[in-house]
Formats: structure tokens, sequence, C-alpha cells
């Protein structure tokens, strides 16, 4: 659909609302996926989608209501039960109104590629054969996944807020494993164009050779080398732990009350920016709010965290543009997140350690004490010893228990490159560095 | 059969492809949200779709869509077909189902009372109670959560069967976070952390929660906690309640034993597993008494079901009797590679979605120790329940987890409370050191609304059966500083 339809369509259910406030939020998404694994395709799939979420105000009462069929009578119906929910709704004494519109930055920002929205299933199943023939050369299984996405958000509301944006990704993974080793490579992209299965399929197959007959080294504390996808699950994790408004509510943000301190290395740079090009920008929120860049850490000095505009409203301050999908129970999220880049060359790192390790990926991360943000996970798909400023062989995955905060702190080498990585919920991207840490503590290994 | 899933197949089957299922599902939600004592987040969802699965040339394609219109069938059809032929570039052999007794029926739904028919303001005024007593001094956020589902969902295939089953599911809890001013945080939940209880039932599942009278005594607990002693680090003997132990068959024998899983369909995403078919029939999972069953025919489970989505009748199998793996979690492509029959374990999260193999209630069989029995067999151990944190390698092997709450246990009695309780271990290590379980006075069935598998993203409504039970010699209290 075009801007102007879908602004058409919603416009008319909005006029057709009778509670005092009404907002819509359309998504719509084309996407296609083809899934293999053992070197052949296992399944191949593409999916239509809509979902319109309303919400309606009437009075200090909010009701919602969300359905798949964006018809104008699925749209006039889906508005008139929003509203008749919020009817039967107690007062929400906390709740704000709906935000009133602010200027989005439109026009700035790319994000949406016509050769990603037309790319075709045969495209995808050739670029796969390139991984798969790869990894067979060296007598390795690849896994993975293409993954390509043509979206549309779309948010209006009585209050005057107008917003559209059309988004693709494109996203090539790859596991390559083999007898006692696995390798990992991640490609993904606003322009199907940049996609190249033959440096994704390398990367995995490199690693798994290097990586063959793993070694078993104790745990404790070692002085690290994070890939860029190994920096990518524990930012995801400190987004959820302690980077939002409801990480302060919860008391187990680390920022609180920290606004001006030193809290990191100084090397360190954390932030939020859903309109640097540089990542896969949506210039507005589910609120249609603009996104303001928030900056987590400065040269290591504490910062802001996200606001959507409930938790605006109730911590007085002005709203971000960090809304997900109202209403929800998680709070605002940043769905940009940027680490400032270094000077420094993931070679360079590895050849300033004495004798560390060198992680490709973790898995499974999950909080064990969210206050100083500490996490456990393992890591996967290509852990190396390194001795004497060289990655020398690999070793048996380990598990770590470590706090983030802490990490951060001991921080002391970034990459000058930063890798693109699109975001699991569909939508961002985090665009993150190589970095090297000091005392990274490992708690167990595995078999 | 319908004219709309007859006029899929037919398109389908027109286009070339030698089989082709197709599932319409028209589904409601609504999930309630309240946060001391006042709404958060009532959200009311429809969702009506189709999704489409071809064989043709020997491969797969899938397609779905929002849009349930003769014209959309006829685009769906056409593209599943067209994408199984793109598959079909890169196919090694022919995809091979295992044969299935083609199935007419039509299943209810298992509630009394339809949760849909309880006015919000009821839902809203229950949870804005009990967070409201949950308030406590010391108390920084109280939670409250529902969420109901109500499902039809028709499955048609070209082989013949034609199921109508319907789905009523519903699911509450509460939970309490205390902060101390040292900056502890510490969380109790009830019955359940994260979103509670789940059940195919109806709003008489919620009622006999009685959340209301566990309110209080469940904010105590997190206060409790704040003043309690640090978990001791060490190898100890280690009692785990049924709700954490439900956690532990979920991620140590639920994923392992999904078939998908074990032939690497899954390596780029949440991994592989340990239990190869080399170890099916003879590998040492657990000690003699552990017994897991996959059992979908549990009433009200919400892994339960009658046929899955591939019109596969759900049957209760061992995946691992007198300690012995025997089993796997399956679909009907690859049940046949192991010598087994399909069980009934294949799951669409949605019409949107292919399914995949998912677990349905997999549940540890009881034992016949009282509770006290359990805590009188330890001289120096730990007793640890409320799921709080979780992680397993990608073979699922070296797990390490967190519960909310801990006791000491000495000379055979508890003692002490403990804060932020870990153990971590070997999946077959700690099973095999289990030399005493519950018995069926303590077994409960724990409904888990988020178990996420798959590209994109699944998340699969399962169950686990599961008493408390004792393990010797694990290592808890995990130093990380």
């Amino acid at each position: 659909m075009s801007r102007e339809q879908l602004h058409g369509l919603m416009n008319d259910a909005l006029k057709a609302s009778d509670a005092d406030q009404t907002e819509i939020v359309t998504m719509t998404s084309n996407s296609a996926l083809t899934w293999y694994a053992e070197n052949i395709i296992h399944q191949n799939v593409a999916e239509h989608t809509a979902q319109v979420q309303v919400r309606a105000v009437v009075g200090k009462k909010v009701g919602s209501a969300s359905t798949a069929d964006c018809s104008p009578e699925g749209l006039a119906l889906i508005v008139r039960q929003a509203s008749q929910a919020a009817r039967l709704m107690p007062d929400d004494p906390g709740f704000p109104g709906l935000p009133s519109p602010q200027p989005i930055a439109a026009g700035r920002v790319g994000g949406w590629v016509a050769a990603t929205a037309a790319s075709q299933p045969g495209e995808r199943v050739l670029a796969v054969k390139k991984v798969i023939e790869r990894a067979e050369h060296e007598g390795l299984r690849a896994a993975g996944t293409y993954q390509v996405q043509n979206s549309e958000l779309a948010v209006v509301s009585s209050m005057g807020t107008a917003a559209y944006q059309q988004y693709t990704v494109a996203a090539l993974k790859a596991v390559v494993m083999g007898d006692d080793s696995s390798g990992y490579s991640l490609m993904s992209s606003a322009d199907v164009a940049d996609i190249d299965p033959e440096v994704t399929g390398e990367q995995a197959v490199r690693t798994a050779v290097e990586t063959r007959h793993p070694a078993e080294v104790e745990p404790g504390a070692f002085e690290v080398v994070l890939s860029p996808f190994a920096v990518e699950e524990l930012m995801g994790m400190l987004a959820y732990l302690a980077l939002s408004a409801r990480s302060v509510e919860q008391h187990t943000c680390f920022l609180e009350g920290h606004e001006g301190e030193q809290i990191s290395s100084p090397i360190v740079s954390l932030y939020d920016d859903g309109l640097d090009p540089a990542g896969m920008p949506v210039p507005f929120d589910f609120e249609g709010m603009p996104k303001h860049r928030v900056d987590f850490l400065t040269q290591g000095k504490g910062g802001n965290v996200v606001y959507d505009s409930y938790y605006a409203a109730k911590m007085g301050r002005a709203t971000t543009g960090h809304s997900l999908q109202q209403p929800n129970d998680i709070g605002p999220y940043p769905l940009n997140i940027f680490m400032g880049a270094g000077d420094s060359s993931e070679a360079d790192m590895v050849s300033h350690v004495e004798r560390g390790i060198y992680v490709t990926r973790f898995w499974y991360g999950n909080p064990v004490e969210p206050r100083g943000a500490v996490v456990t996970g393992t890591t996967r798909d290509g852990t190396y010893l390194i001795e004497n400023g060289r990655k020398t062989h690999g070793v048996r995955n380990l598990r770590f228990t470590q706090g983030l905060v802490d990490m951060l702190a001991h921080t002391v080498e970034i990459s000058r490159n930063r890798a693109v990585l699109a975001s699991s919920f569909g939508i961002g991207a985090m665009v993150l560095p190589s970095i090297r840490v000091e005392g990274f503590q490992f708690t167990g290994v595995t078999r | 059969m319908d004219k709309f899933t007859e006029r899929v197949i037919a398109g389908a089957k027109r286009l070339g492809a030698s089989y082709c299922d197709c599932r319409l599902i028209d589904m409601e939600r609504e999930d309630v949200s309240v946060v001391g004592g006042a709404p958060r987040a009532v959200v009311h969802a429809h969702q009506r779709g189709f999704g489409v699965r071809v064989i043709a040339n020997g491969a797969w394609g899938f397609s779905s869509s929002s849009v349930v219109t003769d014209a959309e069938a006829d685009h769906i059809a056409e593209e599943a077909v067209a994408i199984a032929h793109a598959s079909a570039l890169a196919k090694k052999k022919d995809v091979v189902l295992a044969p299935v007794a083609l199935s007419q029926d039509m299943i209810p739904h298992q509630a009394d009372v339809d949760p849909f028919t309880i006015p919000d303001s009821d839902k809203i005024g229950l949870l804005a109670e009990a967070t409201r007593t949950m308030m406590l001094p010391g108390v920084v956020l109280a939670r409250g959560q529902m969420q109901f589902l109500k499902e039809r969902k028709i499955f048609a295939s070209s082989e013949g069967s034609y199921i109508v089953q319907d789905r009523v599911e519903s699911g509450a809890g509460v939970s309490a976070m205390a902060a101390s001013d040292e900056g502890d945080v510490q969380v109790r939940s009830y019955p359940m952390s994260f979103s509670g209880d789940n059940a195919q039932s109806g709003w008489e599942f919620v009622e006999a929660m009685k959340l209301l009278e566990h309110a209080e005594p469940t904010a105590r607990g997190a206060l409790a906690l704040l003043s309690a002693k640090p978990c001791p680090s060490g190898v100890k003997d280690l009692v785990v309640g049924g709700q954490q132990l439900a956690l532990q068959v979920h991620e140590s024998c639920g994923h392992p034993s999904e078939l998908d899983r074990v032939m690497g369909m899954e390596a780029s995403f949440a991994g592989t597993s340990f239990l190869t078919p080399d170890k099916k029939g003879s590998f040492r999972y657990g000690s003699d008494i552990v017994n897991l069953t996959a059992d979908p025919t549990i009433p009200h489970a919400l892994g339960g079901l009658v046929y899955d989505d591939e019109g596969v009748r759900g049957r209760k199998v061992y995946l691992v009797r007198g300690g012995i793996f025997e089993h796997y979690l399956n679909s009907r492509a690859s049940a046949p590679v192991v010598g087994e029959e399909p069980m009934g374990a294949m799951r669409a999260d949605g019409f949107a979605r292919c399914p995949i193999v998912r677990m349905v209630s997999i549940n540890l069989e009881p034992g016949d120790l009282t509770f006290e029995q359990l805590i009188a067999g330890v001289e120096d151990g730990l007793y640890v329940d409320g799921i709080k944190s979780w992680s397993i390698d990608d073979r699922r092997l070296n797990f390490q987890f967190g519960s909310e709450i801990g006791w000491e246990i000495r000379g055979g009695k508890l003692q002490d409370m403990v804060r932020n309780p870990t153990y971590t271990g070997v999946t077959y290590e700690f099973w095999r050191s289990c030399d005493g379980i519950g018995n069926p006075e303590l077994y409960h069935v724990w409904g888990v609304d988020n178990c996420g598998k798959g590209e994109p993203m699944q998340v699969a409504h399962v169950s686990h059966g599961t008493s408390p039970a004792r393990f010797r010699h694990v290592q808890v209290g995990v130093l990380h500083e």
C-alpha cells in the first residue's frame, strides 16, 4: 500500500471513532525466509501479514484492540471495539493522554530499498547454495537463514499525528559446523545488494576450520576480544535490563542517579540513534513521536535512558521517541543502539593479548542479578584461545557470569569497524564494534 | 471440507503440488496487565488468516496471509508452490512424509467458563486488589497479569484429513519486587514467575488460583529475601521445587528431544542437541527413577492437543524411561529417519508460521516421597524454587539456573532462607544424580506460554508436570567476582 492509501484508510477509521482520543498503528509486512541446515533447504516460507492496533481514550479510561484485518470494514470495527473497551475500563489515573504531534525528520533517513522489496525466492536459494557449496568444499555442514522483509509502519491519531515509513531488511546468516567445531557469520542491510553470500560463507567456514579439535581451558578471569556478534548479545541484555525508564522504575538501571559521573571506561560511548543512516533507521516510534538520540554513556560518563510518553509523563521528562506498540508491559526500548567506534582493528586487539579468549558469539544470555546487569550465558560458534597475540586454536565453549557494567568499565580497546546487525524485533539494528575487555569472568566449561 | 480450504488445496494441486495442507485460524487474545493497583495494559487482539504448506518437485514451500478471500487463496497457493520449486533448486533428495491415519474430526475446547465472557473490569479489579495488597512498605513494584486465548483452527490436507479444533486458554499471576536501601532487588511470584500459570481451561482456572489470598505472602517473601543471607557456594545436595523443575525439564529434556534440533535444523538459531540418534535406546540420561514423558493427552494441560498441525493424533511417548533415553519429539518428515512414528508434536505459532517440532506436555513422572522425606534425606544442601534466570548451551548440556528463593538444608531440615540461589551442571550428570522424586500429591502441571524457537521466531504454549526432586552433589552458588 502507499502512504496515501494507508493513511487514507486509517484516517477514515479515525473519523468514525466516538472516543475522546484515538490512535491507530498499522504494521504491514511481506517477509520471506529461506531456512537451511545440513546443507539442504528445509523450509522456505513467505508471510503477508498486517496488524492494526487501536488505542481509544475516554476520559482517563484507555481501551485497546488489534486486528489483522486491514480492510475499511475491519478498521471501522476495531476502532469501535477499542472505544467500547475503553468505556468498560476503570480510570487509569497515570495515563497522560495521547501525545501531541511533533515534527518528524522524514527524508533524512533511508531504510527502504526497492530491490530488497522485489527480491524473489530463487535469488535467496542461489545465495544460500553458495554458502552450502563453500561449506561442502571443506567437508562441513552449513545451516542458517536468508530473510527478506518489506514493511510499513504507519501511525495516525486524533491529536494530529501522521507518521509513515517503509523499510526493508535483508539478512543472511550462516552457522557452519564440523564434527567438533562451528563458525558463524551474519550480514544484514536494508539493501539486498549488500548481502554477499561468499563473504558470509567464507567467514563462517574459516572459523569452523580454525577452531577444530578444541582444547579445554579452565574457567576463570580472562582478557577477551569480543566480536560484534558477541557484543550484540550483551548489549541486547543491557537494553532489556538497564537502558529504559522502565529499568529506572524497576531499580535495575545503573545510570540512575549517576548522570555525568564516570561509570565506564572513557573509551566507551553508547547511544541510541534512530535517525543515523549507518544503522537501519526508522525516524519515529510506535506513538508516531520523533526519535531523538539518547546518550547512555558518553566517554564513559553516565547519561540518560529512553522514554515513551507514558514514562515521560510519569517521571517528568519528555518522550525520546522510544515507544514500542502501546499498550505494552515492556516499556520504552532502544531499537537502534550504537557503540562509538574506536581506533583499533580486531587484529590489533588480538595482538595485544598475551593469553586470552576470542569470542565469536554468545548464546542464551539471561540475567542473574539485574542490579549491575550481571548475566550468564555461553560462548558459541567459534571460541579461540589467544596466546602471545595470536589466535592459536579453538577451545571448548565456556560459560560466563559477568556484570555488564563492570565489563564496560574494563573495556580497553574498541575497533574502528562496526557491524550493522538487524534487530530480531524486525525493526531497527545495532551498530557495534569489536571490543577488548580485561578480567572477563568465565565460570564454567561445556562438554 | 469447507470451500475455502478446498479451493486452496485444489489450487496447489493444480499447480503441481504433490501434497498440500491448509490451516485456517481464527484467534482472539486478551492480555491484561496491572501495576500497583492501576491498569497498565489491556489488549484485545483478533487474528484471522491461513497458512499453506506444500510439497512440489520434492521440496517444501509455505506461504500465509491475513487476507481470507478467494483471490488471496489462489495467490498464496501459487506462491507456496513457486517457493517449493525454488527450494527444489537446492534439494539433495525428495521430502518423504510418514503415513498418517486420515481424520475427520471436531474437537471441543476444555473450558467451563469462557474467559471472554468475564468483563474486563472484573479482571482488572481482581488484579488491582491483589497488587494493591502487595504494596507493603519496601515493595517498589507489584505486578499482575492475565492472558486468555480462544481459537478455532481448521486443518485440511490433500490426503483427505479435515479437523476442526477449538481451544481456550487462561492464565494469570502476580509478582512483587522489593528493594533495599543498599540497592538489592528481590522478586517473588505467585503461582509462577513471568506470566504465571496457564492451562487449557476457562475463568475457573484463574479463580482457583486465589490470587488475593496469596498476594500478601508473595510480597512478604520478596521483602524477606532482602535480609536473607547470600546463597552459599559449593558442591551440595539440592532439592529442586516443582516450579523450578519445570524449567529444568523444559530446557534439559524437552528441547534436546526435539528431532529437528537433533537433525541440525535449528543449528543456526537455538542450536543442536547432545541426544544424537546413536544414543537412542541405550544412553543413560538419568537415574533409574527418572521417567520423562511427552504426553499431549493430559486434560487441561497447556501443551495438550488432540491433533497437531500435520493432522497427526497426539499420543504419549516416553522420552526417557528408567533413566534410558528412548524417544524423540518428531514430525511426519523426521520420524522415519530414526525409525519412529509421528507422535503429534508439529505445531505453528498462528496461521502465518510453518509448523515445526515443538514440545507438548513434557513431564517428570512422580515418585513416592513426601516433601519432608525429600528434605530429610539431605545432610548439607539447598532447597530452591521459583524461576528467575535460565541459560543452557547450544547442545543443551551445560546449564546454569537461578531461582527466586532458597533455603539451606542441614541435618535433614530446612534452615535459613538464602537469596539469589543458583546452580549449574551438565544435563545427564544432573539427572543421573536424581535419587528422590516427590509423590503424586506434590505433582502439578505448569503451563508455560513463552517457549521460543524457530526462524522467524515462533512462541509455543507448552506444559510440564513435575513434583519436587532431589539431586546429589550439585554445584550451587556460582561466584562471578
